[in-house]
């Protein structure tokens, strides 16, 4: 997905000599934490979690973005029952109150834990995906309050998978296009 | 911002993988910041100027 620049294919060429003699110092550089049998067992012991590590946001951002286009289709199937009667206000409030607070605060240790175990450049890409997400959300909900009447209505099934869908989209903007952008 | 990681990791003839395990991070997160296509953390950018024993504005640089 991204372009390596020239040391690495030199690297990757395998001129192992010259980078041995460079982790001993030979080059006339100060190498800080330069073990060189040590780095390179670490090397080859930290590939597989380095890949893990690399692949994983990027196949669950997949796959939220095939359940986002999946969602429709399925709940295209159903109808949403219309409620006539509206609920009691009182207790709906409390309720949406109390799951706001309670699901906020799960979610902002989940985000915590997150940020502990992504590290800082995929967790940004994450979360700069996410504001995408919400914003979209916020929008495509909006302009079918306008359109209503006009609009096909729209099911929270559909506004959920807007959501997944436009969060796996602001990812992948920012995992090609980079967070400075 | 701009910065100096690639020359400096050329210096010391590190590929980006040994420069990502130094610093504890993704090879992309390396990729990414000598690309400017993201700007690290100060905690990250202190890490990195230890590293290379130099102060932080001799490796970013304001545009």
């Amino acid at each position: 997905m991204e372009n390596d620049d020239e040391i690495e294919t030199l690297f990757q060429q395998g001129n192992d000599a010259q980078r041995k003699y460079c982790h001993m110092g030979g080059a006339g550089n100060s190498v800080a934490g330069g073990n060189v049998s040590a780095m390179g067992k670490q090397s080859g012991q930290s590939r597989w979690p380095r890949m893990w590590n690399w692949i994983k946001p990027d196949w669950l951002f997949l796959f939220m973005l095939a359940a986002s286009i999946g969602l429709p289709v399925l709940s295209g199937l159903k109808t949403d029952v219309v409620q006539f009667v509206p609920p009691p206000l009182f207790p709906k409030l409390g309720l949406l109150i109390g799951a706001m607070v309670a699901l906020s605060a799960m979610a902002t240790v989940g985000a915590k834990l997150d940020r502990k175990h992504l590290d800082d450049y995929m967790f940004q890409m994450v979360a700069n995906g996410a504001v995408i997400a919400i914003i979209t959300t916020m929008l495509v909900n909006m302009i079918w309050e306008v359109g209503s009447g006009i609009l096909p209505p729209i099911t929270r099934d559909d506004l959920i998978s807007v959501m997944m869908g436009s969060w796996s989209l602001g990812y992948f903007f920012y995992r090609f296009r980079g967070l400075n952008t | 911002m701009k910065n100096r990681l690639k020359v400096l990791r050329a210096e010391r003839v590190w590929s980006q993988a040994d420069l990502a395990e130094r610093l504890a991070v993704s090879r992309q997160s390396v990729n990414a910041i000598e690309t400017g296509k993201y700007d690290p953390s100060l905690p990250l950018a202190f890490k990195i100027a230890d590293l290379f024993e130099m102060a932080i504005e001799e490796i970013f640089q304001h545009e």
